[in-house]
């Protein structure tokens, strides 16, 4: 058992699943119905902490199955689709513990988003290569945050919004399973690596899950939450950025192609901290008179 | 219950339509998009609203207007639609398809229908095409603007397709600034002779009248007022109150007749109440300076108990329109 309690983050594998025991394990699938067998065998001697599932074709199309209720489910589809064919899919979706996420790159999805949340849906942007559009970002953040009605999530926002300390950073790619300080993600090689992307890129701590429980001592490892402080040793858009302490520079990487995250972040910060303010205010003891 | 309007545009032309004047003055390609719709749904939810009417223009215009309604239903709102009832086959089996599953009780159609004589024949046509699917769930709403009408048409449509046994009946008002067929002050009397002309049909096919507002309460005799509330089935009302109709611009306003008299926009109030609180007191305003539609109203024993709100109140700023600007500034925001 991994000391330092990170999940595990693995394939659809059985063979690599059955090694660990006693394990949180996100499981990530393409196979819609492979999502209630999977669950059933990290069950027998782990637990799953979700099952992520991958999608292409539009979540209007999904036929969610009978044993999907037995496990936390993440959906990544690429749209929604129809309205009218999602409210089928909503329906069977209701009685889930489901979090849908829909990719950024496309105009309808921060409308679809709204319009999920609204009817009680989790759900949540996943961003890939494709271009933000930084105003629709920004009109669904003020949706999320400024709320006439209790509604269903939308990633990531609500958990900034929910975890924004005024002195601390957040990571929000633990909303993705992708922040090394809690996940780990594995290989069917046993390659182990600290995001995703590090995983396909093959950028890996080490080989053999057996090392996992020592990974404490990994000078990678150790060496990786050293990398932020390098972001400031020189003047750069994410240094200078008032936002940071929420994005972590999530977006460095598409500050030129695709500019605008600075103001809508900024928009978030302050949104993030009104949110703050207000929740201290009702957590405020209120003097109290003795009782006569 | 507020207006939603989701098309401006329509495809009739009724010689009194009181929506005329806004969708002359506004861009009759706007229509009501999916964001400021789910914003609105929810300013009505956080009101503790839970019905919604569906306007235009001609509402089933909007491409998304089956989606619109099954969106409502899926938040528990209740929805009537305000609509001609003219719409092509495929739109028409398209929404029959969609709506296929609904619960009757939770969806309603006012199918505002105009005397056949007097109208083309596919309009009509298309017409009763709309209430074989949808009659059970429509109740007929028909307009009153000549002192002489003939309604008999409207018995005989309630029986062939299952209406429902209400019948919508709307005084048409005059749009202030603007020239539309409406029945004068003079004319009231006639009209409401004509319409108690129909009042055995009223009793033995079972209908009820709905009066819409704007009707005062001295234009009727003793005799009348009791036969008027036989039909109406008691619920018979002198009032003339803001109905809040929001457009796709996301501009709000009072009432079709009052459509640019104090002109808000709906981010402006936090919620319904409040802005029903806006409008009662700019119309507090005008019957400040003027009590009612006739000089008596000044001094009405029946408006004085609240029983009568003086007829409606586009009939008293229309007579302002011309007039030098002698009274207080709100009577001449139109």
């Amino acid at each position: 058992m991994n000391k330092m309690k990170h999940i595990l983050v693995c394939e659809d594998n059985e063979e690599l699943i059955r090694k660990f025991s006693f394990e949180a394990i996100v499981v990530k699938t393409k196979n819609p119905e492979h999502v209630g067998h999977i669950g059933r065998v990290v069950e027998e001697t782990n637990k799953v902490h979700c099952i992520e599932l991958t999608i292409e074709d539009n979540l209007s199309g999904l036929n969610p199955l009978d044993d999907w209720k037995e496990v936390p489910l993440h959906i990544k589809a690429p749209r929604m689709g129809h309205f009218l064919d999602f409210v089928r899919v909503r329906h069977l979706l209701a009685p889930l513990s489901v979090r849908v996420f829909l990719n950024s790159g496309y105009e309808e999805t921060y409308t679809d988003l709204q319009l999920m949340s609204s009817l009680g849906i989790n759900c949540g942007l996943y961003f890939d290569e494709n271009p933000i559009n930084w105003k629709e970002c920004t009109d669904l953040m003020d949706f999320v945050v400024y709320p006439k009605v209790p509604r269903a999530t939308v990633e990531p926002f609500h958990y900034i919004i929910t975890e924004y300390q005024p002195k601390e950073t957040i990571n929000f790619s633990g909303v993705y399973f992708n922040n090394p300080e809690k996940y780990l993600h594995i290989d069917k090689n046993e390659n182990v690596a600290l995001t995703a992307e590090n995983l396909t890129a093959g950028k890996y701590l080490f080989n053999g899950v057996e090392q996992i429980q020592n990974i404490a001592e990994n000078k990678a490892y150790k060496a990786y939450f050293q990398t932020w402080k390098k972001k400031f040793h020189k003047i750069s858009a994410c240094s200078a950025c008032p936002a940071w302490r929420i994005c972590g520079g999530f977006f460095e990487n598409r500050l030129e192609s695709n500019p605008g995250c600075r103001e809508a972040f900024s928009e978030l910060i302050d949104a993030a901290d009104l949110h703050y303010n207000n929740k201290e205010k009702e957590n405020e003891k209120q003097p109290q008179l003795c009782q006569l | 219950m507020a207006n939603l309007l989701i098309t401006q545009t329509c495809v009739r032309s009724c010689p009194y339509c009181f929506a005329k004047k806004h969708m002359d003055d506004n861009d009759r390609e706007g229509m009501m998009n999916w964001k400021d719709f789910i914003y609105l749904v929810d300013f009505l939810e956080a009101s503790g609203d839970r019905h919604v009417s569906l306007l235009g223009g001609e509402p089933t215009l909007h491409p998304e207007f089956p989606d619109y309604i099954v969106y409502l239903l899926e938040r528990g709102f209740s929805v009537n639609t305000f609509t001609s009832g003219i719409m092509n086959e495929k739109r028409l089996r398209r929404l029959e398809r969609v709506l296929a599953g609904a619960n009757p009780d939770k969806i309603s159609f006012v199918v505002n229908i105009n005397d056949p004589l007097k109208s083309n024949y596919s309009e009509t046509e298309r017409v009763k095409c709309f209430l074989e699917s949808f009659g059970h769930v429509s109740s007929p709403g028909y307009n009153m603007y000549r002192p002489k009408f003939e309604m008999g048409f409207l018995f005989d449509y309630i029986n062939t397709y299952g209406m429902r046994k209400h019948l919508r009946l709307g005084l048409t008002h005059p749009i202030a600034g603007k020239k539309n067929a409406y029945i004068r002050l003079p004319e009231i009397n006639q009209m409401i002779e004509t319409l108690l002309s129909y009042e055995e049909y009223f009793i033995r096919f079972r209908v009820k009248a709905g009066l819409d507002c704007g009707f005062p309460l001295c234009v009727y005799t003793d005799e009348q007022l009791g036969k008027m509330y036989k039909i109406s089935g008691g619920r018979l009302t002198f009032g003339c109150g803001p109905a809040v109709d929001i457009g796709p611009d996301m501009m709000v306003w009072c009432c079709f007749p009052l459509s640019d008299y104090h002109k808000k926009s709906i981010y402006d109030f936090n919620n319904m109440q409040e802005l029903l609180e806006f409008y009662r007191e700019k119309q507090m305003n005008i019957r400040t300076e003027v009590q009612g539609i006739f000089e008596e109203c000044d001094t009405c024993h029946w408006r004085e108990e609240n029983m009568c709100d003086g007829g409606c109140l586009a009939h008293q700023l229309n007579n302002f329109v011309n007039e030098a600007p002698v009274r207080m500034p709100e009577v001449y925001q139109v």
